[in-house]
């Protein structure tokens, strides 16, 4: 069975490694029998919404954020849908700001979002930067690292509490927002190499829309544990736990 | 004082088995913020190396040739290259009253560090390497550094060396400046697919490319007429250890194909302080890399290669040479302390998949990160059995020098892997 992956402007969003999702999903993909197609889009034409399962929307640098905001104005409303839909989405890094209707940049200008749900975001001068660590999580732990100026709130659910670094705002103790089958978080890693544990979620989200007994497939995960528990042993230890 | 201070700082570093390369500028400047600028002024003619990659080769080539021409020369040859680190190696260089007088110093210097470097000097050639992404914790845009550096610049203090084949350094065309860059006859480069796409600092659109090296460096060009300028020095041929520039056989002892800039940064600098072809051709067949860059140790009848590795391009470029290195091993040493960056996302952009057509025998991974490496090269498509993860690289040497080698340590890993190394070549 195809599995269509979906990676909007890689060439522009290319900051914070996202390309590590788009391997490593590619990866388990195959691990459960499936053929992942990669769709890299420059172009929004380029996109067949009949056949999408999985897309994802990375993290660049202001002007490139910006610009891709501005390509991506035409067809917010079908994202829009899509993720009410519960299409597996993933946002990270700096793009997690964009998703509400408007959102403050660098010099301090409001400027028009993708206005895919209700958030706000503003920008504040001192850098929000390290190593988090979440619990209490649909995920049990969640690991990541942030680098950005954005504060982003929100009424929706989000990843858990903030154990170590920052969370969606300076005072904020939670980090991202979960809604449906959509994940958005300032955090890299990348998200789905470090947790794998989400890398499973979105393709449970395929495996029950196309029948698929997800819990009869054994996936291989002792790279990717090892590599979580040291982790988060090591961040643990940061914080005296 | 000051000046006697620092020397006794860095005696007694070393004395303690510490290289002392910057604690000398650190223990000064606490009593004399001037001396930095007091000890410039005795320098006649002051060359900074600064960019991204390269800067150690191209600051140890320069000083190689420099040093043909006298004796009195200064160079932060082990790398400190922070303010403090180049106030060092000026303070042991100079007399205790501090006002011997050097013909020549060549320093590398960190990017961000370079502002602050300008504002003590009068004037500087400046040579840039090349502008990559690296370390986005510490250095956030590629622009706002390049912002920063112009703070440092006016239109009387600087004259730059820059890299034509790189439109990070055009952003510096508004100064004093000569390029260098690579013929299109260059062709050993093979194309990488991963091209970062970059705006024209211009008009905001995206730069095409009429020719491409590697990244985002090649022939480039925008629709609002900026492009790529035409280099006063052109390599023109790439070979092992062996390149022409402006007609001009030049030899030097560098592995790797991606030191053919950095063997160019360095000519066109020199050609700039108007050396000989002959006296240069001296200095760089004198150098001989021993400080982790693509350095080779011979242990026991085998090849192990140690290259330094700080991001995405530097690995892209290691990578491209293991083909021809013929090793049986690769081992990777990824450390996430504050001078490797603590971020490693990057490795997720090097082209790790290009290892599958190599006969590589065995993958070691190794470092505070080795186990997230480990998951890069299973994502690759590199067969498990393959991957071998261990504590630190004291752990896995002897099984790694079994065979033929290399060995891509991270910044913080470079000196300790170095010093085990040496040990068993030693033995």
């Amino acid at each position: 069975m195809d599995y269509h992956i979906y990676h909007l402007f890689p060439k522009l969003l290319n900051a914070y490694g996202d390309r590590g999702n788009i391997i490593t999903l590619s990866f388990f993909a195959k691990e459960m029998g499936l053929n992942p197609i990669v769709h890299e889009i420059d172009d929004i034409s380029q996109i067949d919404w009949e056949n999408i399962d999985f897309m994802l929307l990375g993290g660049g640098f202001e002007n490139e954020v910006a610009l891709v905001v501005q390509y991506l104005q035409p067809i917010k409303e079908k994202l829009r849908e899509k993720i009410i839909d519960g299409l597996p989405f993933l946002v990270t890094t700096s793009s997690y700001p964009v998703i509400g209707k408007i959102y403050e940049d660098s010099y301090h200008n409001i400027n028009e979002g993708l206005g895919l749900l209700d958030i706000q975001a503003t920008y504040q001068d001192e850098a929000m930067v390290g190593n988090v660590l979440i619990e209490n999580s649909k995920f049990d732990e969640v690991i990541g690292f942030v680098n950005h100026y954005h504060e982003v709130e929100h009424n929706y659910e989000t990843l858990g509490d903030v154990i170590l670094g920052f969370g969606n705002t300076k005072t904020n103790k939670s980090e991202g927002l979960i809604y449906n089958n959509f994940i958005a978080t300032f955090m890299s890693g990348p998200l789905l190499v470090m947790n794998y544990k989400i890398t499973l979620f979105f393709l449970e989200a395929f495996a029950k829309k196309n029948d698929i007994d997800f819990y009869s497939i054994n996936f291989d995960l002792i790279f990717e544990k090892r590599t979580f528990l040291e982790m988060s042993k090591v961040l643990k230890k940061q914080i005296g736990k | 004082m000051s000046i006697i201070l620092g020397k006794l700082s860095i005696f007694l570093s070393r004395l303690m088995g510490h290289r002392g390369s910057d604690v000398g500028g650190r223990t000064a400047i606490k009593h004399d913020k001037n001396l930095f600028k007091k000890l410039a002024s005795n320098i006649d003619t002051i060359i900074l190396v600064s960019g991204t990659n390269g800067k150690s080769s191209v600051t140890n080539l320069i000083a190689s040739v420099l040093e043909q021409d006298s004796d009195l020369v200064i160079a932060n040859k082990t790398g400190a290259n922070l303010y403090t680190g180049l106030l060092s190696s000026m303070i042991e260089a100079t007399n205790l009253s501090g006002n011997k007088k050097f013909k020549y110093a060549v320093f590398e210097v960190d990017e961000a560090t370079l502002p602050n470097v300008m504002n003590e000097l009068d004037h500087a050639y400046v040579v840039f390497t090349n502008f990559f992404k690296d370390q986005l914790d510490r250095y956030n845009t590629t622009d706002l550094l390049i912002e920063k550096i112009k703070k440092g610049f006016t239109n009387d203090n600087v004259k730059l060396i820059l890299n034509a084949d790189d439109s990070n350094n055009l952003k510096f065309e508004e100064y004093s400046h000569v390029c260098y860059g690579l013929g299109k006859e260059v062709t050993n480069f093979v194309d990488n697919p991963l091209l970062d796409a970059l705006q024209c600092h211009k008009c905001g659109n995206l730069l095409e490319y009429t020719h491409h090296f590697y990244q985002h460096l090649g022939y480039y060009q925008c629709q609002c007429g900026f492009k790529r300028e035409e280099p006063k020095y052109k390599l023109t041929s790439l070979k092992s250890r062996d390149v022409i520039i402006n007609d001009k056989n030049i030899e030097h002892n560098l592995l790797g194909d991606y030191n053919a800039y950095n063997v160019l940064a360095a000519y066109a600098l020199l050609k700039e302080l108007n050396f000989t072809d002959e006296t240069i051709q001296e200095g760089f067949s004198l150098y001989n890399s021993k400080d982790g860059r693509m350095q080779l140790f011979n242990i026991k009848g085998k090849r192990v290669y140690l290259n330094l590795v700080k991001n995405t391009a530097g690995m892209n470029m290691t990578l491209k040479e293991i083909k021809g290195l013929n090793v049986k091993h690769v081992v990777f040493i990824l450390n996430d302390a504050v001078g490797d960056g603590k971020d490693v996302s990057w490795i997720w952009d090097v082209d790790i998949e290009s290892l599958n057509e190599l006969d590589i025998e065995c993958f070691y991974v190794c470092g505070s990160r080795g186990n997230d490496m480990s998951i890069r090269l299973k994502n690759a498509g590199i067969e498990r059995q393959l991957i071998i993860a261990g504590r630190n690289f004291t752990n896995l040497v002897d099984s790694i020098i079994k065979e033929d080698s290399i060995v891509l340590a991270s910044y913080t890993a470079l000196n300790e892997a170095k010093k085990i190394l040496l040990q068993k070549e030693k033995k």
